[in-house]
């Protein structure tokens, strides 16, 4: 599959290719290093503790770990490409890069064997074979003790630099005397720097009756995050020496997509190459079974993976294949018809065989699966032949319906691709629900942390175009809320008519659904809505106040709760001067004893939380009503009273 | 210096360790040495230090035994070892060649040994040791053996009596040759434990009762707080105060390999090298060390030994763990016994006694003059605390 004989000067087919059956060990030092992202500091970080190692008389072994797809053998290609080339790795090492999987190793004598080889053909002048053919004729154990001096000559007064991966499955095959003999070697002689990967730890280094433990500098490889995420596939974009697509993702409307693709793909730089067949229409029907190819060669792994597991284990990964999320031991022990204990001891087993991992929320425990390309390999197994879903929500965040149906023009005889997923896209779009990228965006808006961030996205949202009425209109609302933000304003004046007709919808619903329970959220929403509105437009703001304040009349207690709920808003002057505004309507709009109630009770309960707040002292709020203290009680210890919490969207509604 | 938590220094950068190394030399004058401590407590950087440093006309010969399976082995590595020593001896010579032939025999780095496989090991091992004195430059020879509870462990696994035998034959050497032979055993696994199982057995003798045990401690304060202001300093990271050196060092027991990972963690992150540092971000860090759900440091090991070391009695020693971590300051012992017999009290103060002595032979406890019990290491302290739920008592205060 992969063409790296045409690697210099590809089509835009070959190259997607060559990038799609992504075998970072075969690829070209300049692509591994133009794909780099996030890592940059890691690797030459690694790179120099190697360094000082060579340099002088100390040794650092390093292991990098994280999920299969994160990362790992990319860093170690690359810092095989940097190593080689200093002057220290010329004159000071011999490397050993152990390429993958090192089957059959089941003792430190095959180990060291292996290494023999491996610097064998990277250092084909010191005629290793030659040296090592006399062991086959000898009995074991004198040739365990021959290979280790013929190791010791080969390296002189240099240093052996090994480059491994997977090594939990290495320790597993030496067994603790091949894993002892190792130490043993590299304590004795101080000639060897390890640099490995593993998926994730495990016992062979992170128990203290371990024979490595404390042995490696642990370097754990994070995910992506969302501008990593638009950096490769820019990167990857340009490689393929596409610029118009590389344009593209740099638009609000490109980054819109990545970030709806970025929530299926969690993070794992595999899935992003493979999703990175896709961004360009033209290589789509020649790319659709390359994806496949890529699927199927990791899908055997997961497989053994699964059969290793006993009923029950699997019956629960199989869960969190589907569910796709941190699900908690609750409701994974009811969906698996187990009781608690059992499951809770059953996630246990599957934690310490790195299956899953567990997220502490409190006192709750929640578990996902720890590599997300066993979801999408467990998907295509499971659907037997069936469209994949993971594959049908990408084309629907990437592709409009008109491109989808323009593809499914094209004749029979020249497809190349099963167009069931494109049906299926096509079929997903016309449902019109909240489509991905919004979603995307709302539950982005959710994590933000800091008002520039949060600026930088309600611009994105602002710029992006959804394409069916829901969405139109979940997106109004969504700018109203940013409307609250002054530097905002001017950027959503142009949606203006959209924001008016999305307060009024609010303003219906809330008319209609408003309870004494919800009466907090609904007037919080209200409020952040009306304040956005004000900023925008102070007429409009004015034309839908009596509405506004009829609403807040009804349960006055919970109005100025949400009231001083939304004082996270905005500066003290903005605030002010709407809040004036809001409390000279009510004046204005209520009887006089409407008005004089939600006067009091603002300036009782306002008083009494600041008091509170000061001196922290409970007795504050005891002169006031119970349904007042218990609004306070709330306000100060839930986190469901924030404005950042009126930040959900429901389908439904 | 770099952070290496875990890897091996170069001996310019092993810091602090001059007065264990010192007392390690004067005390080879007289007799042989049992180190002991934790695992990563540093015992091999003390070796290779003394190593260093040892008089010009002591032979130290430094190596990792735990992987060899067998006595017979074990002697093939001592030979090869003090070859480079004895080879221009033309006895040592004359008798190596009436050994066996050359095929057939084992090649350890460049010393081509004859094949003595017919012949008794003991026999050799006691011959190739007696002709240390054939070197008069030699004024002593020291064998650092590191990881020898490990080869015990496996030579006993298929032959106990090997096992046996070598500790007794190795005592036998060290009292024949005591002018010039000295020994030091070290290892991540206590002997005693090994020594334990082959009582079990029928092993009746006390192998190394010659031997004087020491203990490789943490670090002095001032020298962990030096190694903690080093690696501050050399890599960039800058702080709000000096305090911060010393509370670190303090915080982490002084103990090398968490100072080195603490360090580690800091670089680690990109904020660490652009602003000053305060004991919040670095409480942050080693907070993650202790508490984490992953166990980076695997502190579980602490409780899950419990069930190796005091079998029967464990539980009662979970109790006593319990109490004297939920003090904030040194409990009396007795009054530490007195609440652990609370919730078993039937058993007798004498085996609360023993339990609490093999609780300080473990590097649990610690005591002081006043008979008064700590947790040896606040580090462990810390995460048994958080670990098993407890509520932390100021003296005088009782559940």
């Amino acid at each position: 599959m992969s063409d790296t004989t045409n690697a210099s000067t590809p089509t835009l087919v070959n190259k997607a290719l060559y990038l799609s059956h992504f075998t970072p060990s075969m690829m070209a030092p300049e692509t591994l290093e133009t794909m780099l992202v996030q890592r940059e500091p890691l690797l030459q970080r690694s790179l120099d503790h190697v360094l000082e190692s060579l340099r002088t008389g100390s040794s650092h072994h390093t292991l990098f770990v994280g999920p299969r797809g994160i990362g790992k053998t990319h860093l170690i290609s690359l810092l095989h490409h940097r190593l080689a080339q200093t002057e220290e790795a010329k004159s000071k090492a011999l490397i050993a890069w152990m390429r993958e999987e090192e089957w059959g190793v089941t003792s430190f004598f095959e180990l060291v064997l292996r290494i023999l080889r491996t610097v064998d053909a990277s250092y084909p002048e010191l005629q290793i074979e030659a040296r090592t053919t006399p062991l086959y004729d000898l009995p074991l154990k004198e040739a365990e003790k021959l290979v280790e001096s013929i190791l010791l000559d080969v390296l002189g007064s240099k240093r052996l630099v090994v480059l491994l991966e997977n090594l939990d499955d290495l320790f597993d095959q030496l067994g603790e005397q091949g894993q002892k003999a190792w130490r043993a070697f590299i304590q004795n002689h101080n000639n060897m720097v390890l640099v490995c990967t593993t998926p994730a730890l495990f016992a062979g280094v992170s128990l203290q009756k371990s024979v490595f433990y404390g042995f490696f500098d642990i370097e754990a490889l994070r995910k992506l995050d969302f501008e990593d995420v638009v950096s490769l596939l820019s990167k990857i974009a340009v490689e393929r020496g596409d610029q118009e697509l590389a344009a593209f993702i740099a638009t609000s409307e490109g980054r819109a997509r990545i970030r709806a693709v970025h929530h299926l793909a969690e993070g794992n730089p595999r899935i992003y190459i493979i999703f990175a067949q896709f961004l360009s229409a033209q290589a789509l029907d020649e790319l659709v079974p390359a994806f496949m190819h890529t699927l199927d060669e990791l899908t055997p792994y997961y497989q053994a993976r699964m059969k290793e597991l006993p009923g029950q284990q699997r019956k629960i990964v199989e869960y969190l294949v589907n569910y796709r999320g941190a699900a908690p031991v609750k409701q994974i022990a009811k969906t698996c018809f187990i009781t608690q204990q059992i499951c809770s001891s059953q996630l246990k087993q599957l934690k310490d065989k790195r299956y899953v991992r567990s997220i502490e929320q409190g006192r709750e425990s929640y578990y996902e699966l720890c590599e997300p390309l066993m979801r999408l390999c467990m998907e295509v197994k499971k659907q037997r032949g069936e469209p994949i879903s993971l594959f049908v929500e990408m084309l629907q965040i990437w592709y409009s319906e008109t491109e989808l149906q323009e593809w499914l023009k094209t004749p029979q005889e020249q497809r190349n691709f099963d167009s069931r997923h494109i049906e299926k896209a096509i079929e997903g779009l016309k449902m019109q629900g909240i489509e991905p990228k919004l979603k995307a965006q709302i539950h982005a808006l959710g994590q933000c942390e800091g008002v520039e961030a949060e600026i930088l996205l309600y611009k994105e949202i602002a710029q992006t175009r959804p394409i069916n009425a829901l969405s139109t209109k979940v997106r109004a609302f969504v700018l109203l809320t940013g409307a609250r933000l002054p530097a905002l304003c001017t950027s959503l004046k142009a949606e203006l008519p959209q924001i008016k007709s999305a307060f009024q919808s609010i303003l219906n619903q809330s008319e209609t659904s408003l309870t004494r329970p919800k009466a907090v959220g609904i007037y919080t929403n209200l409020i952040v809505a009306h304040y956005g509105l004000f900023n925008l437009d102070r007429d409009a703001a004015q034309e839908n106040v009596e509405r506004l304040v009829t609403l807040l009349l009804q349960y006055p207690a919970h109005a100025v709760t949400s009231i001083m709920i939304c004082g996270q808003l905005g500066t003290a002057n903005e605030y002010q001067t709407w809040l004036t505004a809001l409390l000279q309507s009510i004046e204005a709009h209520s009887n006089a004893s409407g008005a004089t109630k939600v006067q009091s009770i603002w300036c009782r309960m306002a008083s009494a939380y600041s008091s509170w707040n000061e001196g922290k002292d409970p007795r504050s709020i005891l002169s006031l009503s119970r349904e007042e203290r218990n609004l306070l009680l709330k306000l100060a210890n839930d986190n469901s009273y924030s404005v950042s919490a009126s930040f959900t969207v429901d389908e439904e509604k | 210096m770099k952070p290496n938590p875990g890897g091996m220094l170069q001996i310019s950068d092993i810091v602090g360790r001059d007065s264990v190394v010192a007392y390690l030399q004067s005390t080879l004058e007289q007799q042989s040495i049992l180190l002991v401590a934790e695992r990563r407590t540093g015992k091999t950087h003390v070796l290779e230090k003394f190593k260093a440093t040892a008089p010009v006309n002591w032979v130290v010969i430094k190596r990792d035994i735990g992987a060899i399976r067998s006595a017979h082995e074990f002697v093939q590595y001592l030979m090869a070892d003090l070859y480079p020593y004895l080879e221009a001896k033309t006895n040592f010579r004359n008798w190596l060649q009436g050994l066996g032939e050359q095929i057939g025999g084992a090649q350890i780095g460049p010393v081509k040994l004859p094949n003595f496989a017919a012949k008794q090991w003991k026999q050799i091992l006691s011959d190739t040791v007696a002709h240390l004195h054939d070197n008069h430059a030699m004024d002593r020879v020291v064998f650092l053996w590191d990881e020898l509870p490990w080869m015990l462990e496996i030579i006993a696994k298929n032959n106990p009596q090997e096992a046996m035998e070598l500790l007794d034959v190795l005592r036998a050497l060290r009292q024949q040759h005591a002018s010039k032979l000295r020994m030091v055993f070290t290892g991540s696994l206590g002997l005693h434990h090994i020594v334990r199982r082959l009582t079990a057995l029928g092993y009746n003798n006390t192998p190394v009762n010659d031997m004087l045990a020491v203990e490789v401690e943490p670090l002095t304060q001032t020298d962990a707080t030096g190694l903690v202001q080093r690696l501050f300093t050399d890599n960039g990271l800058s702080v709000t105060s000096p305090s911060v050196y010393e509370e670190t060092a303090q915080t982490l027991d002084c103990i090398p390999f968490y100072i080195h990972h603490v360090v580690s963690a800091l670089l680690k992150n990109s904020a660490s090298s652009s602003q000053q540092l305060d004991m919040a971000a670095v409480h942050a860090v080693i907070d993650h060390g202790i508490h984490s759900s992953d166990n980076p440091w695997d502190l579980q090991h602490y409780e899950e030994r419990t069930q190796d070391y005091y079998q029967l009695q464990r539980a009662e020693c979970l109790a006593l763990l319990d109490v004297v971590a939920s003090q904030i300051a040194p409990l009396p012992m007795v009054d530490a016994i007195r609440l652990a017999k609370a919730a078993y009290p039937l058993v007798e103060q004498q085996q609360w006694i023993e339990l609490s002595r093999l609780l300080e032979r473990d590097h649990y406890f610690i005591r002081n003059a006043a008979s008064e019990v700590s947790f040896k290491f606040t580090v462990v302290k810390r995460w048994w605390v958080w670990h098993r739920g407890l509520t932390v008592q100021h003296k005088g205060e009782e559940a």
